[in-house]
């Protein structure tokens, strides 16, 4: 029993020994770890506030996008003013940030603002971010990378400090305008390389990506995609891309009076045109119909959009005929015709089409219709301006492939009429 | 033979202390910590926290998060923050709208707010959409956080916004706020025996209205079991009047009225799916009733008056 009691003090005692270490921790740097996160923390924000017109960048949500201007300024109260191109400047203001610890030290804008209306786009689903990582800091340059998406697809945004001219974004959202299609000039566009057609040239004003496509081979066409910055004074090719051996490299300054893109230096131009470089193509009339897209009116030239609101406009003060839909149905039958709804009727015409070598569709009425198109006839006199343009070209319609809806599976096409190459007419198809 | 060991009573308590003593450690890294009250330098959170006795937080400790932390969604989900210009109606409209048509009910209505009001509450801009493209309307969690989405597109003139019962903020607040009601008191006893089956994960397999009605739910949703289903009843029962409701999901239609086989039968599953909703309704307003000493008829009529004012009013009336 005796033995016992020394057996539990000296158990005792050796428990005290042991838990009488030295607590304290023996840091691998001088300060503790929530101590350096608290300094790295106030190090990014002294940082990020420091440069007086404050940071730009090119934020591109993913690879399937183009790049926005981002303009912010971070200010100590925990503000920052973001301006962009984007939306034209109708999203741009003041949102919350702060700068964080979770698993690495972040920095998230907090509230709602401009990056969270691009990141809402379909329904959340761009691989877009409001969170970003600290890569690498310095006071010329702070690289981000998006925490929220962490896919192979990380967002990555380079910050350099901004001059006070960079936030003077009018004439940013000037030169996206000039980049859209235009109500007076052809639908095509054109890059030149000693006034050489080189390739066809298209931007996508949602994505911000422009399209080149041109040969490389006598069997071969090649489409490459653009992320392409937009200055004030013209647009530059992100990752200067080569077109048969010529590099679209360096700024293509906008001249009004050409309405193109020049790069004088590189003997580069960006020009309208009236006939396509070369058209994505599409097989038009496998497919049984084709219906205006009316979900995606921007796939359409902006002066075909124009004329046709206006068209619809005219038509329903005059005549109080409402047009609501435009089908060119049973292509791949023998009996294709225009089906026209409308709230005094479904209108059915009947044309013939012909796909010819010059990769042209050129359409004529059948006289064949269940209302009277007749010169002098009311019908005549209501969609005979309508028919001009979407059927009406003396020289055909040029045919491209505008690929898929951006929430369907159906393909889309453009017929872009040949006599006045402004208007282009986007239908997606369907069986 | 078992041998009783005995150690001097006093050495016990002397181990203990000496133990405990020696082990303290000030480097503990587990040591608790309190919250740390919100920084109230920002207008929203001087009204949400610090507002002469008035806020939310002050009169039932209910914090409302309105700052993102990606913290509240997983990994997967995607969703984006409040507008920061939006937060004060918002905690306007939580309080005259829905705590409110419950303390409007008097002592009972403030004991069950106190009793059961979530810790905190989150709002939301948008949506939170999963990866595989389905998306919530709102979620609590645990009983102790409320989730409320697509709070950017706060518009007090639409009704619909407000009310719908498919989706409108007060009834998903008061779908959630049902959860924790059922998560501390559970259900009412043969609730879920009304209806014969619940559908579980099918219940987003193109279950209609109709479909739902016939099992005895009001809403597709309800058909996933009987929680869902328990509070779908109350988040409809509070957001629709009582002559549509009952059209709706209450009153028994004339099937003699119908002609063909197909219709009288069709006619016949919906009026068994009404006397389930019915009874199942009943049950409901005396568990509230009985337990809480709420009348939930009450509370709907105080809630639906006070959406009508602020339709009128375009605004949160000041109380």
């Amino acid at each position: 029993m005796k033995n016992f009691k020394y057996l539990i003090l000296f158990i005792t005692t050796a428990i005290l020994l042991s838990c009488e270490a030295d607590n304290g921790v023996d840091y691998l740097h001088d300060e503790s770890p929530e101590a350096r996160i608290s300094k790295q923390i106030e190090n990014y924000s002294m940082l990020l506030t420091g440069p007086e017109n404050g940071w730009i960048g090119y934020y591109s949500p993913n690879k399937s996008y183009g790049a926005y201007t981002l303009l912010t300024r971070f200010n100590a109260d925990g503000n920052v003013v973001i301006n962009s191109d984007y939306n034209l400047g109708g999203s741009n203001g003041e949102v919350l940030y702060r700068i964080d610890k979770t698993d690495k030290v972040e920095l998230v804008f907090e509230t709602h603002g401009l990056l969270h209306e691009i990141f809402e786009t379909e329904d959340n689903s761009i691989d877009g971010d409001f969170a970003f990582n600290f890569i690498s800091t310095s006071e010329e340059e702070i690289i981000l990378e998006g925490k929220i998406d962490p896919t192979d697809d990380i967002t990555r945004l380079v910050l350099t400090p901004a001059a006070e001219s960079d936030w003077e974004l009018d004439s940013v959202y000037e030169m996206i305008n000039n980049l859209n299609t235009s109500v007076e000039n052809s639908y095509f566009r054109n890059v030149t390389y000693n006034d050489e057609s080189i390739a066809s040239f298209k931007f996508n004003s949602i994505t911000r990506l422009s399209s080149l496509l041109f040969s490389v081979s006598e069997t071969k066409d090649s489409i490459i995609s653009q992320p392409i910055s937009i200055k004030p004074t013209g647009i530059e090719f992100l990752l200067k891309p080569e077109i048969n051996g010529v590099v679209l490299d360096g700024e293509f300054l906008y001249d009004s009076q050409e309405s193109a893109f020049i790069n004088t230096e590189e003997s580069l131009k960006i020009v309208h045109s009236d006939v396509p470089h070369l058209l994505e193509h599409y097989d038009f009339g496998a497919r049984y119909n084709i219906r205006y897209n009316y979900l995606e009116p921007e796939k359409s030239s902006s002066a075909f959009d124009v004329f046709f609101n206006n068209y619809i406009e005219t038509v329903f003060a005059d005549y109080g005929v409402s047009i609501d839909r435009v089908y060119i149905r049973d292509l791949n039958e023998e009996a294709p015709n225009l089906h026209i709804y409308t709230n005094a009727g479904r209108v059915r015409a009947y044309v013939t089409y012909e796909v010819r070598d010059d990769e042209k569709v050129y359409f004529s009425l059948t006289g064949d219709s269940n209302v009277d198109l007749s010169e002098g006839e009311i019908w005549h006199t209501i969609l005979n301006p309508l028919l001009e343009v979407i059927i009406g070209s003396e020289t055909g319609y040029f045919i491209e492939n505008t690929g898929g809806l951006l929430r369907y599976t159906n393909g889309t096409v453009t017929l872009i009429n040949a006599d006045h190459p402004k208007y282009a007419i986007n239908y997606y198809d369907f069986n | 033979m078992k041998k009783n060991i005995t150690i001097p009573i006093i050495l016990i308590p002397l181990m203990i202390l000496a133990i405990i003593m020696a082990c303290r450690s000030e480097d503990n890294p587990t040591k608790f910590s309190p919250p740390t009250p919100p920084d109230l330098s920002h207008s929203n959170d001087a009204f949400l926290y610090n507002n002469d006795g008035k806020s939310l937080y002050e009169r039932y400790g209910l914090s409302v998060i309105w700052r993102w932390d990606d913290d509240f969604i997983r990994p997967s989900q995607r969703a984006t923050p409040v507008d920061e210009s939006l937060v004060i109606d918002i905690g306007k409209m939580i309080e005259y709208l829905w705590i409110g048509s419950f303390t409007a009910q008097g002592e009972a209505g403030e004991k069950f707010i106190q009793e059961h009001i979530p810790v905190e509450v989150v709002l939301i801009g948008s949506y939170i959409f999963n990866d595989d493209g389905t998306r919530l309307l709102g979620y609590a969690e645990a009983g102790v956080r409320i989730s409320l989405l697509r709070m950017n597109e706060l518009n007090f003139l639409n009704q619909n916004w407000m009310l719908d019962p498919g989706g409108g903020v007060i009834p998903t607040m008061n779908h959630e706020f049902s959860h924790i009601v059922h998560q501390k008191n559970g259900i009412p006893t043969g609730f879920n025996s009304i209806s014969e089956n619940y559908l579980g994960s099918s219940w987003s397999n193109n279950v209609s209205l109709s479909d739902a009605i016939k099992l005895g739910m009001v809403r597709n949703y309800g058909t996933l079991n009987e929680y869902e289903d328990f509070c779908e009843i109350i988040s409809h029962y509070l957001a629709i009047d009582e002559e549509t409701f009952n059209l709706i999901f209450i009153d028994q239609d004339d099937c003699t009225a119908y002609t063909t086989a197909n219709e009288i039968v069709n006619c016949n599953e919906l009026n068994e799916g009404r006397e389930k909703i019915a009874l199942k309704l009943d049950l409901v307003k005396k568990f509230f009733s009985d337990n809480f000493d709420i009348n939930l008829t009450s509370v709907r009529d105080t809630l639906l008056h006070r959406v009508e004012k602020v339709i009128n009013l375009n605004d949160i009336p000041e109380s």
